[in-house]
């Protein structure tokens, strides 16, 4: 135990920090040595962020502590991190976008004469800092004007420069070709060989084992555990971080008195026939045809067709299109290539509007950012959908309102203090049943959902897939990303696999094997870059 | 629930005001008329009341129009000068007055909405122009007018009551029921809360921006016409000049976000009624005139710093920490 | 690559020669030198003002206080002279330290209570403007030996033109609002609070003293804008300056910032401030033209700026499409 402690840089010690009802961190311990790359794996939501930000002056834990070279590592702002020697590279580097190369590298300790910035200086030791990674820049670009993977060697660069302690990869490898990564840890290696430690934190598990020494597991905010790279498998890591099979029985809660009941004067005809169809799944007439959809620099072209009460599953490393195409599909995001058939009418998804107009729903994967309304009350966030598709003419009355919310309340079980209390005052997952009833109630046909799951805890996650398996059964197909493949496997018919914004495998399920997706994750990636870009 | 508080404050000067002036309340009826400092504080922020709804609408979306001022300048100085040296009947005047008006609203929501400039400076150009469009309609002169349907708009009577009283009030109230009873109110304060998620939702956003601007444009038409019918004439330089600004503070003053979301359109009336009260309560308790402006402006801010959330939690952190649970909500217990 | 940091500048500069070249085509007087000095000294106040605007505008924010600070500070000056028998520098000393604690005031409600910068501004405006009115209805003259001792100075050039003491100052000025901006800790503080609030918070840059400095700078300068501004008319009164503030923020956009903060150069707004001088002296040269011309023609202008700004933007930050929504 001395031993450990003497040569270990930064220790976390039992460090838990909750939000909004949820533990995002739960007593994680961690130990990171001096001269080591140590990785931090996990699913998204499982609490990297959250812990990155308290190594960054972000947050402060709520319970635990943090010693960096044995001193506590108490941060009152960002700004204290780096002083310390904590550098952090973000997956979107920190760089002011409008500001030169050199105004960047100097604004954090600019070199002075007089009071005044001695540029000439500054464009000199920037330049060697440029030097210094092998990057050759001129100095008076403007920052937006470069390459992702040029900024994130800036950001390298930039803290090699401050003498970092600690440098945090915080995804930042994601956005580079394999070329660009190799160049990024020959240049990190020879640094940790003079002592630096490298905390670094990613989705591309062969990354992980390429340059890793040792590897840490984050599962909902726990830390499953600390391993030596060379004694674990890809498969193993893999199951460390999504819970292993293990996992599918807590997805089924026994006592859940969990009972959704749609049948109510909204779900007319159009329910009736659903359930019908529904029925008449084997006949598999599809009721979308997807024909080469695709946008430039955004996703190459894929072709799907769509039947009536079914699930496809849909998945693929960070990055590698799902978002993309439930974009397309809905229509928030123009398509420039492609066709969609519905029944008789054959065109493109312009706009949301029309989207929904033909009878879809889509459940963004930000839910913070393009779902809820956090302002807005329960109320008014789960009657805006339906609203929106009857017109600002024909309002839904206030008795109407306040039975429907009541009425989904209690199918989904929204926990939530009253129907006019905003929205942002519930957890994540009752915030996520809000979204999903915000669409139920408007009884789509197609259900798009971006990662419905991510960052919400066990209990409410198997609602939610229960809560989906109504919805097929009463006909609705559903089109689901998601990084969390028991989820996918207790719920799709079809599982479709994208890399590279790009489809690469479609299959029923009952030929899908999760670990051979496992074992296509956690070691291809690199190949198929190198594939790609040759 | 802020609105309360405002109705209250107004309450408050009121009484302040009969306390000072016992005769405040008293309402007169000389001529089949009604007098009394109330009528007249009605009377006096009836353009500015309209504004200010109409103010709560823009900024609810999370825009802002600037322009409102300059609106009423040129539609005072289309009806000045259609009534001084046209033939046209004045139902005929009163329409163009309003086109005009609907025609600004429609340029501001073509660039805020269709070309996407920062709603600031795109009413900013309007806000500047404005001005400049009316000195050069009214030749930069003083145009007087003389016609008994527009002079009636102004300082006429209906049933004792002035009838620019009558048109603030009828406006509010189809605002009110216009904007609440149907799903219009809720649908701008989404678009104010959250762009991006109402789109989604399948909110025409791009719709409602344009009809909120419009709505400012034809609302300040209609100040601008009241205001001219007033004085029989316009003066293109000083005609509701700042009103907007005025307009602003109103709707601020109720609560609401520069950055939209929750609007409340009777916190903003109460703004102006506010406002206005506090003139007249100056006036009768004696102060010379120039101090209303200083006063004006603490109340203003007071009531700014005592609506905002940022400051009360940044006092509540100050408060010892019993006091303070109140405001801050606690962390909840872990959930599984 | 520079240059791209200084193509709004080269559009107003470019656009400024056009207007002046007319002006110069169509009217002989126009080509005299003493139309150039004139513009600089009829808008010296505004070109002032503008350097303390580039600044909060750079932060992200505005300043709505500006006219009703220089019409404040006049009548300070106005008083102390006239009613207290103040030297002249000690007036100024102490309107210029009133302006420079207003400001202060103004920065902390907006940095430290997180209001929002117009509704401040806006109430501040109300504010100095109300105190004006307390201290004096009237326009009285300022005038003191040594105001037209200062006035008297007068480098003169050749063509008729010279540089006034004033035309002096708002030079001095414009180079220390530049090195200010470039050359100082603070300059780049406030690019980097204006461009990215979130990554300066990030990197442990100061970013709620310089919001707080930004307004004090932009106080102290509107109040110098004052005292020029009441060295020119030789009067203070509490209606002066009214709408300045708009002037100056259009002078400013026009110079090419952009209101969402962290674009944007002194040197424009110096650029701007002179296009809106020469189109009034080419609307005053016609003579025939309605004066409400001016005002058209400063908001087409604005509005051209803010096109070929947005074009241009739109042009710059192609690539990948919206990740984010």
């Amino acid at each position: 135990m001395r031993q450990e402690s003497v040569d270990s840089l930064l220790r976390i010690h039992r460090v838990s920090i909750g939000f909004q009802g949820v533990w995002a961190l739960d007593r994680v311990s961690l130990d990171i040595r001096k001269g080591e790359v140590h990785a931090l794996v996990g699913e998204n939501g499982a609490g990297k962020s959250t812990l990155l930000n308290i190594l960054t002056g972000v947050h402060r834990p709520d319970q635990g502590r943090v010693y960096l070279e044995n001193h506590p590592y108490n941060l009152a702002s960002p700004g204290d991190a780096l002083k310390r020697g904590v550098y952090t590279v973000f997956q979107e580097p920190n760089f002011i976008p409008g500001m030169t190369i050199a105004e960047n590298l100097t604004l954090f300790s600019p070199p002075t004469r007089l009071g005044l910035i001695n540029w000439r200086r500054a464009r000199r030791q920037a330049r060697a800092i440029l030097q210094k990674v092998g990057l050759e820049l001129d100095l008076s670009r403007q920052l937006n004007t470069l390459s992702v993977a040029e900024q994130q060697l800036l950001a390298v660069a930039r803290a090699i420069s401050h003498n970092a302690k600690l440098l945090i990869l915080d995804e930042a490898t994601t956005n580079l070709e394999c070329h660009e990564v190799e160049r990024l840890f020959r240049l990190i290696s020879s640094l940790v060989r003079q002592g630096m430690s490298v905390l670094f934190v990613t989705h591309h598990l062969d990354q992980v084992f390429d340059y890793a020494s040792r590897i840490s597991v984050l599962r909902n905010g726990r830390c499953v555990g600390t391993f030596a790279s060379a004694d674990i498998s890809g498969q193993e890591l893999v199951q460390k971080m999504t819970g292993g099979i293990g996992c599918q029985r807590e997805l089924h809660p026994s006592g859940s008195s969990f009972r959704p009941n749609f049948s109510s004067n909204l779900c007319s005809n159009a329910n009736a026939n659903a359930n019908a169809n529904a029925n008449a799944n084997q006949v598999k007439k599809p009721f979308m045809v997807i024909d080469g959809l695709g946008k430039s620099n955004y996703l190459k072209p894929v072709s799907l067709n769509l039947y009536q009460g079914e699930v496809l599953g849909m998945t693929g490393s960070l990055g590698a299109g799902q978002t993309e195409l439930c974009r397309l599909l809905y229509g928030a995001c123009k398509a420039d290539f492609g066709k969609v058939r519905m029944g008789n009418q054959t065109g493109r998804i312009s706009s949301p509007r029309t989207a929904i107009r033909h009878g879809m729903a889509f459940c963004p994967e930000n839910r913070n950012v393009s779902g809820i309304i956090a302002e807005l009350s329960v109320r008014e966030n789960l009657i805006l959908a339906l609203q929106a598709k009857r017109g600002w003419w024909l309002p839904i009355t206030r008795r109407r309102q306040v039975s429907l919310v009541n009425r989904l309340v209690d199918e989904l079980q929204i926990k939530m203090p009253g129907p006019d209390c905003p929205v942002h005052q519930l957890s994540g997952g009752n915030q996520q049943k809000v979204l999903l009833a915000r669409w139920l109630i408007t009884m789509p046909k197609l259900f798009i959902l971006d990662e419905p799951t991510r960052g919400i805890d066990i209990v409410t996650r198997a609602q939610i897939i229960k809560i989906l398996k109504e919805l097929q059964v009463r006909g609705t197909s559903i089109v689901m990303a998601s990084s969390d493949l028991n989820e996918l496997v207790t719920i799709s018919d079809r599982i479709l696999i994208l890399k590279n914004r790009e489809k690469v495998l479609e299959l029923p399920i009952e030929e899908f094997d999760p670990k051979a997706l496992s074992e296509m994750l956690g070691q291809a990636s690199v190949q198929t870059q190198i594939a790609a870009k040759c | 629930m802020k609105t309360t508080w405002l109705i209250a404050f107004w309450l408050l000067l009121v009484s302040v005001s009969t306390l000072l002036e016992p005769d405040f309340l008293t309402i007169r009826i000389v001529n089949g008329r009604f007098f009394g400092s109330l009528i007249d504080i009605l009377h006096h922020s009836a353009p500015a009341i309209l504004v200010s709804l109409s103010m709560a609408l823009v900024i609810g979306t999370g825009n802002i129009d600037l322009s409102v001022g300059a609106i009423i300048a040129i539609a005072g100085s289309v009806t000045a000068v259609l009534a001084a040296y046209s033939q046209l009947s004045p139902y005929l005047i009163l329409a163009c007055s309003l086109g005009v008006g609907l025609i600004c609203g429609l340029w501001n929501a073509l660039l805020v909405a269709v070309l996407g400039l920062p709603s600031f400076v795109a009413t900013l150009i309007l806000m500047v122009s404005g001005r400049g469009i009316a000195q050069i309609i009214t030749d930069g002169q003083v145009v007087t007018f003389d016609s008994d349907f527009i002079n009636g708009l102004g300082n006429g009577h209906l049933w004792g009551i002035p009838s620019r009283v009558l048109i603030m009030g009828a406006f509010v109230l189809f605002m009110v029921v216009f904007i609440r009873k149907t799903a219009l109110g809720l649908f701008i304060e989404a678009i104010g809360a959250n762009t991006r998620a109402s789109y989604l939702a399948g909110v025409n956003t791009l719709g409602i921006v344009v009809f909120v601007y419009l709505f400012s444009g034809v609302s300040a038409a209609l100040s601008g016409v009241l205001l001219a019918a007033d004085i029989q004439g316009a003066d293109a330089a000083n005609m509701g000049l700042w009103i907007e600004l005025d307009a602003i503070l109103a709707v601020v003053m109720a609560g609401a976000s520069l950055f939209g979301g929750r609007m409340s359109l009777l916190g903003a009336v109460m703004g102006v009624l506010i406002i206005q009260t506090l003139t007249s309560m100056l006036l009768i308790s004696g102060f010379p005139a120039q101090y209303s402006l200083v006063i004006k402006a603490l109340v203003v801010i007071t009531l700014i710093i005592a609506q905002s959330e940022s400051v009360g939690q940044k006092l509540s952190r100050l408060l010892p920490r019993q006091l303070s649970r109140r405001w801050c909500p606690q962390k909840p217990r872990e959930e599984l | 690559m520079t240059d791209r940091k200084f193509a709004p500048v080269w559009a107003t500069l470019f656009i400024f020669l056009m207007l002046y070249g007319a002006g110069a085509y169509h009217y002989a007087g126009f080509r005299d030198l003493l139309v150039l000095s004139n513009l600089l000294t009829d808008n010296a106040f505004l070109i002032v003002a503008g350097i303390g605007m580039t600044f909060v505008i750079l932060s992200g924010g505005i300043d709505m206080s500006v006219g009703a600070m220089i019409a404040l500070v006049g009548v300070l000056m106005g008083t102390m002279l006239n009613d207290y028998g103040y030297h002249p520098l000690t007036a100024i000393a102490i309107a210029l330290l009133f302006s420079m604690i207003a400001g202060t005031f103004v920065g902390i409600l907006v940095a430290v209570f997180g209001l929002q910068p117009f509704v401040v501004t806006l109430v501040a405006m109300f504010l100095y403007r109300g105190i004006a009115y307390l201290i004096n209805l009237n326009s009285v003259p300022v005038s003191h030996p040594f105001l037209t001792m200062l006035s008297d100075i007068y480098f003169p050039l050749p063509g008729r033109g010279g540089v006034s003491i004033i035309v002096l100052v708002t030079g001095l000025l414009l180079v220390l609002g530049v090195v200010l901006a470039h050359q100082t800790r603070f300059g780049m503080n406030v690019y980097a609070v204006g461009g990215d609030r979130k990554v300066a918070y990030l990197m442990g840059l100061p970013v709620i003293p310089t919001v707080i400095y930004v307004y004090a700078l932009s106080g102290l300068f509107s109040g110098i804008a004052g005292v020029i501004f009441t060295l020119y008319t030789g009067a203070a009164y509490p209606l002066a300056a009214i709408g300045v503030e708009l002037d100056v923020i259009t002078a400013v956009v026009m110079g090419g910032a952009m209101l969402t903060g962290g674009v944007g150069l002194v040197v424009g707004t110096f650029l701007g401030c002179l296009v809106l001088g020469i189109i009034q002296t080419l609307i005053a040269f016609d003579g025939t033209l309605n004066s409400g011309w001016t005002k058209v023609a400063i908001a087409g202008f604005l509005l051209l700026f803010l096109l070929l700004q947005k074009g241009s933007v739109r042009f710059l930050v192609r690539g990948y499409p919206d990740q984010a929504d």
